[in-house]
């Protein structure tokens, strides 16, 4: 009986431990999810990691040296200057619906990230993914 | 053709309807006759599905444009594999496939459970099941709606569906989530018509590892596809339509290990009754994750009344086995005497973390709708999330695998326990060192790396262990190895599971750690050096495929030894105006050499990314080795008259079973 009662206590020590893990993780991972008109408007996330979609503006895509380092995106009605230089993803291109995560620099969004968006009318989508 | 469908489908739902008013008539009355007709719905309402999916099929293949399903999701020029496979390419397409899938296991159930007693029950929870799916296709997603004005041409398939992996993946990962639909029909049985010592429980392990084997698979097919078609260098994102498969795997693999428990003394029975149950939930869970929308925004989930559909089915299901779980009665105790140091105290501790996993990752994947809900906000959690927990539960788990093999039932005596840790925690802690002198400076990596090889030693030297005696009867090398897997395969098929497991885990973390990655501008004949690999471009080409154009850029990969070509492309598809990428992989034991054509200009001057990502080709092995000891541990026993001896004698007469 003791031994169980011992097993118990240190599964749910285990437990506890797992989910403050989890409650910090969730507290550093959070990542806002809004379009730039949206993040306009919300000057207390300014300091918050973001994912903004949106298009890429024709024409504001900038290169150095063939590389893409920065680009615009918009919603239609707001649109904000992202600078970039890491990996794109394959369909990167202008006129195409992006998410860019990352933080705001001053005006400019330091983006971490850039992704291409899957399709979310879900009638076209993938089945499963 | 479509009207023979749409036929099919309400004569679907009538047989169902039909067959749960037998079966509920049959347990008042006690009538035999209703009952046997009740059985006899499944495999009725099972034909009528393949008609309806015959019906489909034919719809796609003679490209009757007439019909909305086929007009969205296939075209004229779609090669033959995938205007089949576009059946599950659509929304009311999968809800098809995911009846035709229950009416597979359902018609199968209704033969194989025929001799359990109370099986009555367990056909009513499936008719149920049955009759609510048939009742979302024939109303909110009838695959067989006619289009007023039929198109000369379909819109094609979705051009990221056009792979292999993504064909195979839904039938796979459907064959997961529903073969959970026949253990959760046993669960519920057993709670309604307690008294029974758990044969229901027993005759549930066939169909959870089924179940486990194809969401295994299905796991790997989705894996694979993202890793060949995404181009973005990883296999697994924490995507929730990703998180929506794991969970009932991790549930499931939870159950296959409080079974053994179970079985052996009778004790854990509410838990593993309730692991059922739980795995049914997130397999109904995951189908409406991916299905109703609700994961793009919570106002896209609003117009959605499949959505609708789904969740107050989930809620009935979860309600009602919520209930019966708090009704019945509580276990006859737990092992009181129950050490520290047993095979017990390793299940029920593999049990607790496995399940936790489970629910930190249900909570990382539900949080941005209740977030919105909530605040209004759409907040998500992303990787960093389920990497930052899921890490201690796999080291945990690492360490119960390499520690459970060894432990004896009840109690073990702490120094034959050490004695048999001995070797393979000492080649852990070896690897590690070897590891640390290699220049490895990473912790986590040395860590699970050790833990690695702890477990790898475990496994072997318990078929070592076994095989040697055997030997000892005078068999050779493979004979003893043979017999012995035969003799008891859920144990050693289990190993040869884990055993995937850590190769699996040992790519894991090798590639998610170690990647190195450029990104350049090459003309052709320009070389780029990325670690041990010297990249050539080649030059580019392109061609014309049916409904689409190619677009190729020629890679050579020298590696100081040999040269491998390899090709990245692009693939624009004509009727979707759409383009894809194809990566261009070389694989080898040590790493994959991952090339990923950005652009190409006028002048034929291409930009690739360049990956290279070690030890992933580990994880698909892994995987194929989960799936082998998987089928080992699956493949039908042969001493089977004795288990139903056993469900005979514990069995609870119908008429005490009955409807409440």
């Amino acid at each position: 009986m003791r031994a169980s009662r011992k097993l118990v206590v240190g599964l749910a020590v285990i437990v506890a431990a797992i989910a403050a893990v989890a409650y910090s993780g969730i507290r550093s991972a959070a990542v806002y999810y809004l379009t730039p008109t949206e993040f306009a408007a919300r000057p207390d996330l300014k300091d918050a990691q973001v994912r903004l979609a949106g298009r890429v503006g024709a024409g504001t895509v900038r290169r150095a040296g063939g590389r893409v380092v920065g680009f615009a995106i918009s919603d239609g009605t707001t649109a904000l200057d992202v600078r970039y230089d890491g990996p794109l993803p394959d369909l990167f291109a202008e006129e195409r619906e992006v998410l860019v995560e990352g933080r705001l620099e001053g005006a400019v969004l330091a983006a971490t990230r850039v992704m291409t968006t899957h399709p979310t009318e879900y009638k076209e989508g993938p089945p499963q993914r | 053709m479509t009207e023979l469908g749409t036929f099919a489908l309400y004569a679907a739902l009538v047989v169902a309807v039909y067959g749960l008013a037998a079966g509920m008539l049959g347990l008042r009355l006690r009538d035999p006759a209703l009952l046997e007709a009740s059985r006899r719905a499944l495999p009725g309402w099972a034909g009528f599905i393949a008609l309806a999916s015959g019906s489909l099929v034919y719809a796609l293949v003679t490209h009757d444009f007439s019909v909305r399903f086929v007009a969205e999701t296939t075209s004229r020029g779609l090669p033959l594999l995938y205007t089949i496979t576009a059946f599950w390419g659509g929304h009311a397409g999968s809800l098809l496939l995911w009846a035709l899938v229950l009416g597979i296991y359902g018609a199968a159930a209704s033969s194989a459970l025929r001799r359990l007693n109370g099986a009555p029950l367990v056909y009513l929870v499936l008719l149920a099941t049955a009759g609510f799916f048939t009742l979302t296709l024939a109303i909110s997603s009838n695959p067989f709606e006619a289009l007023r004005i039929p198109p000369p041409d379909g819109r094609g398939l979705n051009p990221l569906l056009r792979n292999p992996w993504m064909a195979a993946h839904p039938p796979a990962l459907y064959l997961g989530f529903v073969g959970m639909t026949v253990p959760f029909a046993l669960a519920v049985a057993s709670l309604i018509a307690p008294g029974g010592d758990g044969a229901w429980l027993r005759a549930a392990r066939p169909w959870v590892r089924a179940s486990w084997l194809f969401l295994t698979l299905g796991l790997l097919f989705g894996a694979k596809w993202s890793y060949v078609v995404l181009g973005w260098g990883g296999y697994w994102a924490w995507d929730p339509v990703e998180n929506a498969a794991l969970m009932p795997w991790l549930t499931s693999t939870a159950f296959l290990h409080s079974i053994q428990v179970h079985e052996r003394d009778g004790t854990l029975r509410g838990w593993t009754t309730a692991l059922l149950l739980l795995s049914f939930a997130l397999s109904i869970l995951g189908t409406f994750l991916t299905r109703s929308g609700v994961l793009s925004s919570v106002h896209a989930f609003a117009n959605s009344s499949v959505g609708l559909y789904f969740l107050v089915f989930l809620g009935l299901t979860t309600t009602a086995s919520i209930g019966l779980l708090l009704r019945s009665r509580p276990a006859q105790g737990t092992a009181a005497d129950m050490s520290l140091l047993s095979r017990e105290a390793a299940f029920l501790a593999n049990n607790v973390l496995l399940v936790v996993a489970a629910a930190a990752v249900l909570v990382g994947t539900l949080f941005p709708i209740l977030a919105e809900g909530v605040t209004g906000d759409r907040i998500n959690v992303g990787p960093p999330y389920f990497n930052q927990v899921m890490l201690p539960v796999v080291i945990l788990l690492l360490v119960l695998m390499a520690v459970g093999p060894v432990l004896s039932w009840r109690r073990s005596d702490p120094r034959a326990v050490g004695a048999l840790l001995a070797a393979p925690a000492a080649a852990g802690v070896l690897a590690a060192l070897g590891g640390a002198a290699l220049g490895i400076r990473h912790p986590t990596v040395l860590l699970v790396g050790a833990l690695c090889v702890f477990v790898a030693g475990t496994v072997v030297a318990e078929f070592a262990r076994g095989a040697a005696m055997r030997r000892g009867h005078g068999d050779v090398l493979p004979v003893a190895l043979i017999g012995l897997v035969g003799r008891a395969r859920t144990r050693y098929g289990g190993y040869v599971v884990h055993f995937g497991i850590i190769v699996m885990l040992a790519g894991i973390t090798a590639s998610s750690v170690f990647t190195t990655q450029t990104q350049v501008r090459l003309a052709p004949g320009e070389r780029v050096r990325l670690g041990r690999y010297e990249v050539r471009y080649d030059g580019a080409r392109a061609w014309r495929g049916p409904d689409l154009r190619i677009t190729a850029a020629t890679v050579t990969a020298f590696d100081g030894g040999g040269a491998a070509q390899l090709e990245a492309r692009h693939l624009s598809y004509v009727s979707r105006d759409e383009v894809t990428a194809e990566v261009g992989i070389r694989s080898t034991w040590r790493d994959d050499l991952y090339v990923v054509l950005i652009s190409l200009s006028e002048d034929e001057r291409a930009t690739f990314r360049l990956l290279i990502n070690p030890m992933v080709g580990w994880l698909w092995a892994g995987a194929v080795l989960m799936v082998i000891g998987g089928v080992i541990a699956a493949a039908p026993a042969r001493r089977r008259p004795e288990v139903e001896r056993h469900a005979r004698a514990d069995a609870v007469p119908v008429a005490e079973a009955g409807v409440r």
